[in-house]
């Protein structure tokens, strides 16, 4: 039995990276991070910064004198906000469930090359990827479904993704047949290989898929605008793009008195953060999918 | 690596279209020629008798016939009721508006809808939808046959005389003439804004009146009086002094923030506009004798866009102004202003206020209006007016009975500013909404939360007021200049008046005409490369827009 | 089969075409636990993708919402004019276009790659999934404020033009400078979305056998060679697959991100395809010409995966499928 070893192929044997190299490495990686960390951290120190601040910076502030989270409380006075995180939290989570596993079905299925229309039905997922339908025609077949001012409006009409299917597809066919061919030798069904044999080593690429999904669900707010009335129904993005105001649109006679807003920058940017750390606290729990070394040991155990 | 999908194309396209047509298209509603508020010019239709009211609240600052608004220092201590009972019969009305507050609580969260509803005597089904997304939604609903009772129609949609038409209530029968007695709030509204909802020879809905008043040249009043320099400068000489005694790039301080409001017309009043008003070009369009002349082919304009460009060049407007096409600068303007970054800026008389709002200068901030000087002793000045409505609300075609209890509602929710039933559509529920601080009403985080966002100040609303709590200094001010500026203001003539050419093509030929202006203001073209601009213009659609115009003209006489 | 001689013509081609027949009917029943696994997925795509796309018929109508697909007036191929009617500004386009696909095919396509080696390489499983998580966070962030935050850095009054108007030297204004337009686009893009790319270029290094590096380094192979002839190849099929893919959508080339940025530097420099179409046919409401866009823009983008695929059979490649 071969020794398995456990994830650094790289370094695998006796060759360390030279201190130069390390040293390039390092310092490309941090001039990368720097480069990313920075305007992130202008978007949350705008986020918490007073109105005196964002008005003397221009609207983007670095570091931040005073800390104040008005810009916070203002988004989630009433509630509304939270409900909309419930919202799409359910959302997320059902339709990632949904599309991982009609995707994972469908790039199995297409991953055979010769099996019975694969070209044609491959054709018929490419398609759908190149050619998006306008707004009006799938608005009127999400009404005929029925679907209007439900949240599986918001699930059901974008549960596969031709572009996640093709990519999965690829992982799939890029599996060592042997695996395939001896469970089916053994008198597995098609479900059954897909389920214990091709599923568990294919954590890291549904896991990205899944990602894909995630995000997308998370992010989506166009179709809610269309199909949802109700909007205590409304998913988190659609609710925080009210908060971005155009004043020129609001009369006098409108103004409602009383305690000011909070800057506009910092609502902005705080909507930002309000958005986005979900999916971050997500992430880290999928990455230990990507470990390396998934497959060794399979073929020769 | 997300593939960008077909769709973000599409929406992109028609939602920014939405965004861009709402400010300029909004000024094609409105009044007629002259100056102040325009004579009836559309006499086809019978517009609704205006019959003031006369046991409503007083108003400090008094409106005028010139078109003035009528100002408020504080909302009145004792708000007179002006309706009687609840004008509706228990059914569910349902209204689709534009949102431009954070949506609102759900109904049972939201003391302020129930007691609406309450005293309405009717259900309320709002739905909303943020600005920049109106065009896609108000399709979706006519091609999928879910209109709702109410529709607030926003800018000028294409086609929009056939599309009235087909969907909507010609509500001529019910409103024209003294048929409005029925509706004593209704006959409130002054005739002029009346205008913007006449279409195909049919009256087709209420306005939501704000005023012809058109944008304010605003400044730094605190700054230039520290500087002991003069604030309204008399002739285009002294204003570039004054821009050049004011800039100061090395301390971050630049004198113009904003170089070109134009966008296809509208009034919005940026320095290129400031300086065709010194010059006296019209609104958009000049009428003389049957025949509409576009402002873009004056030879004025050429002049002001040459002096927008040594402007630029001399390095008195902020190098950040022409920031991003479809966000709007107008925030980063006033925010400039406020910085102290800048100190002249265009903007709606509606700011006015908020700048106070926004104030970190201190005590001593200040803003102040300028009017444009006559250009040199050979030119009048002018100001431009803006289109009198924000919006008119259409009803979906039914019943008679149904339409006459929808203009019940409608009618309540005229009720004027100052009146118990305005506090309650417009603040909400005492205690809960508001309370009382200093006199005036102040709203609690419950009222900004739950009033706004459900947007019922779309459906229907009574003449604007020029008010601005707890600042009542920008209140005088606003009301001051309002008297200045209007008596010299000229109004579109085209508003009111609809032209396909102009609702289908506007966006895109008016979006190419700044890009020439913009590229000739920094200097990457020289001003010669107008003309060639302005006939382009006059044949992709110009000259079209003008000859359906002039017949527009000539069928409303 | 006995040997026959003369066979008629028909009846060989009628032999041959029930025995196709009966092989795909076999290939069918063999196959049907397979494709019943499809039918969901399937299900979906025609039912929410296809149906709806039908409705683009009303790129050879005079759409009006109010008066429906079937009422609308047919004016046949006008619609498709607004692309094909020969203005300069449109050859102009198509250069801008053609350059930014360049610059993305040349320097932002390989960039998640690289990075995702460099990660690879790492020793540190904390610090890779450290690093991992930061690069990817500009992704999150819409156009709108990716630009804004540029601007901030790097517009006339930016950071950048700040600190050297404060030292006395010229200012830049990167941002308004026509001339580096497409570079500071291609940048944009980098930022924003290499650390996400990087994801699936990790996935896939994550699948290849660890065994094969430890056989090399005992055959003494170095670093460099591992990743050579181990490390590439691994990635090569999702990398080629990506490619084409992303060939399909070149026609709509950043629209969102670039029609926010043209005001500073003006139209010749900057219009892309996308917003040529936008500026000079989306015009308000205008459902037909849409449309009409969208079914080339559909049709360009098939073309050319389908090309590239070929290209890619050429050089031995998978591509998406095998023909």
């Amino acid at each position: 039995m071969t020794v398995v070893s456990k994830g650094r192929p790289g370094v695998a044997g006796n060759q360390a990276p030279s201190v130069a190299m390390r040293g390039v490495k390092g310092l490309v990686l941090t001039i990368c991070c720097a480069v990313v960390i920075i305007p992130f951290v202008g978007v949350i120190s705008t986020s918490l910064a007073t109105q005196q601040q964002v008005t003397d910076a221009g609207g983007f502030v670095i570091i931040p004198d005073h800390v104040t989270i008005a810009a916070y409380r203002a988004i989630f006075a009433g509630g509304v906000v939270t409900r909309a995180i419930g919202v799409s939290v359910f959302i997320t989570v059902v339709g990632t469930a949904l599309s991982l596993t009609c995707t994972a079905m469908l790039a199995y299925a297409l991953s055979r090359p010769r099996s019975f229309a694969h070209k044609q039905l491959l054709m018929v997922v490419l398609f759908a990827l190149l050619f998006t339908p306008g707004i009006i025609p799938s608005y009127l077949v999400v009404k005929d479904f029925g679907l209007l001012n439900s949240y599986w409006s918001l699930i059901v009409p974008t549960a596969v993704n031709a572009f996640n299917v093709i990519v999965l597809r690829a992982f799939f066919m890029n599996l060592p047949q042997a695996l395939i061919d001896s469970a089916r030798i053994d008198g597995a069904s098609e479900a059954t290989i897909l389920r214990k044999v091709v599923l568990p080593l294919s954590k890291a690429a549904m896991a990205v898929v899944g990602l894909f999904y995630a995000v997308g669900y998370w992010n989506a707010f166009f179709n809610a605008l269309l199909y949802i009335n109700d909007t205590s129904k409304w998913p988190l993005q659609l609710v925080l793009q009210t908060y971005v105001v155009n004043n020129a649109e609001i009369g006098t006679g409108q103004l409602t008195p009383g305690e000011v807003l909070p800057p506009q920058q910092s609502l902005q940017m705080a909507i930002l953060v309000v958005s986005i750390v979900p999916i971050l606290l997500v992430y880290p729990f999928l990455q230990r999918h990507f470990a390396k070394g998934v497959l060794t040991g399979a073929v020769k155990g | 690596m997300d593939t960008v999908s077909r769709r973000t194309l599409l929406r992109g396209a028609l939602s920014a279209t939405a965004l861009a047509a709402a400010g300029p298209l909004v000024a094609a509603c409105g009044t007629g020629a002259g100056n102040g508020p325009a004579e009836s010019n559309n006499s086809g239709v019978l517009l609704p008798s205006y019959i003031p009211l006369t046991s409503g609240p007083q108003a400090d600052l008094p409106a005028l016939a010139s078109g003035v608004l009528a100002g408020f220092l504080k909302y009145p201590a004792n708000p007179v009721a002006v309706t009687n009972g609840k004008p509706g019969d228990g059914s569910t009305v349902s209204a689709f508006v534009e949102t431009f507050s954070p949506v609102a609580p759900a109904l049972s969260q939201n003391t302020y809808w129930q007691a609406l509803n309450k005293a309405l005597g009717v259900n309320l089904d709002m739905q909303v939808v943020p600005g920049a997304n109106y065009t896609d939604k108000l399709n979706v609903l006519v091609a999928g046959s879910s209109l709702p009772d109410l529709t607030m129609i926003s800018g000028i949609p294409p086609n929009l005389p056939a599309l009235l038409q087909a969907e909507f209530q010609d509500m001529t029968e019910f409103l024209g003439g003294d048929a409005v007695k029925d509706y004593p709030l209704l006959a409130n509204i002054p005739t002029v804004y009346w205008k913007t909802a006449v279409f195909n020879g049919g009256l087709y809905g209420v306005p939501i009146p704000r005023s012809v008043m058109g944008d304010v040249f605003y400044y730094r009043a605190d700054i230039v009086a520290a500087k002991g320099l003069n604030p309204q400068p008399s002739s285009y000489a002294e204003f570039v002094s004054l821009c050049k005694a004011i800039n100061d790039p090395k301390r971050n301080v630049w004198a113009l923030a904003d170089p070109n409001d134009s966008g296809g017309g509208g009034g919005a009043v940026g320095t290129l506009q400031f300086i065709q008003q010194m010059l006296g070009v019209g609104l958009d369009w000049v009428h003389s004798g049957g025949k509409l002349v576009n402002a873009w082919e004056l030879p004025e304009t050429t002049e002001a866009l040459a002096r927008t460009a040594e402007l630029w060049q001399a390095g008195y407007i902020h190098p950040d102004s022409f920031g991003t096409a479809s966000e709007s600068m107008t925030t980063t303007y006033k925010q400039w202003i406020n910085a102290g970054s800048a100190i002249l800026d265009g903007d709606s008389w509606t700011a006015w206020a908020p700048f106070y709002e926004e104030n970190v200068a201190g005590p001593s901030f200040r803003i102040g209006g300028m009017l444009p000087p006559d250009y040199d002793s050979g030119s009048k000045a002018v100001t431009w007016q803006q289109a009198p409505s924000f919006s008119f609300t259409a009803f979906k075609k039914a019943p008679k009975s149904r339409i006459r209890q929808l203009l019940k509602i409608l009618n309540w929710m005229a009720a004027p500013f100052g009146s118990a039933e305005y506090l309650l559509k417009n603040y909400g529920v005492s205690g809960v909404d508001w309370t009382r601080q200093g006199g005036d009403v102040v709203a609690t985080q419950t009222g900004l939360a739950e009033v706004g966002g459900l947007g019922v100040g779309y459906v229907g609303a009574p003449p604007d007021v020029v008010y601005a709590p707890g600042e009542e200094q920008a209140t005088k001010d606003c009301y001051e200049f309002m008297k200045k500026s209007i008596p010299m203001s000229v109004a579109d003539p085209t508003t009111g008046l609809y032209s396909r050419t102009y609702a289908e093509q506007n966006t895109s030929l008016a979006g190419q005409i700044t890009d020439a202006q913009q590229a000739i203001i920094q200097g990457q073209q020289p001003v010669s490369s107008w003309a060639a601009a302005v006939k382009s213009w006059r044949s992709a659609g110009g000259d079209q827009m003008r000859s359906e115009y002039e017949d527009a003209l000539a069928k409303s006489k | 089969m006995a040997v026959r001689g003369e066979a008629p013509a028909d009846e060989v081609r009628a032999e041959r075409s029930t025995s196709r027949l009966r092989r795909a009917v076999a290939k069918l029943r063999r196959d049907r636990a397979l494709l019943l696994l499809a039918i969901p997925g399937l299900a979906l795509l025609l039912l929410f993708q296809y149906i709806p796309l039908l409705g683009n018929i009303i790129a050879f109508e005079n759409y009006e919402p109010y008066l429906g697909i079937i009422h609308s007036q047919w004016i046949g191929l006008s619609n498709f004019s607004i692309i094909f009617n020969g203005n300069p500004e449109f050859l102009d386009a198509l250069k801008n276009t053609v350059i930014i696909t360049a610059l993305q095919v040349f320097f932002v396509f390989p960039v998640p790659i690289v990075l995702a080696l460099l990660l690879n390489s790492l020793v540190s499983e904390r610090l890779k999934r450290l690093v991992q998580s930061v690069l990817y966070l500009p992704h999150f962030l819409s156009w709108v404020v990716v630009v804004a935050i540029f601007q901030e850095m790097f517009g006339g009054s930016g950071l950048l033009d700040d600190w050297l108007r404060a030292h006395g030297h010229a200012t830049v204004n990167i941002i308004g400078n026509s001339g580096l337009f497409k570079e500071m686009i291609a940048s944009q893009v980098i930022w924003k979305d290499s650390g996400w790319a990087t994801i699936l270029f990790l996935a896939a290094l994550s699948q290849i056998d660890a065994a094969l590096y430890e056989a090399a380094s005992v055959d003494g192979a170095s670093r460099w060679r591992q990743l050579w002839h181990i490390t590439l190849p691994g990635l090569k099929s999702i990398g080629i697959l990506l490619f084409i893919l992303q060939l399909g959508s070149v026609l709509s080339t950043g629209f969102e991100q670039i029609i926010l940025q043209q005001g500073p530097v003006g139209i010749a420099s900057s219009e892309v395809l996308s917003t040529y179409v936008y500026h000079n046919g989306i015009l308000a409401g205008q459902w037909g010409e849409s449309a009409a866009v969208g079914l080339v823009n559909g049709l360009v983008g098939v073309a050319l995966v389908l090309g590239a695929n070929k290209i890619a059979h050429m050089f031995g490649e998978q591509g998406i499928y095998q023909s």
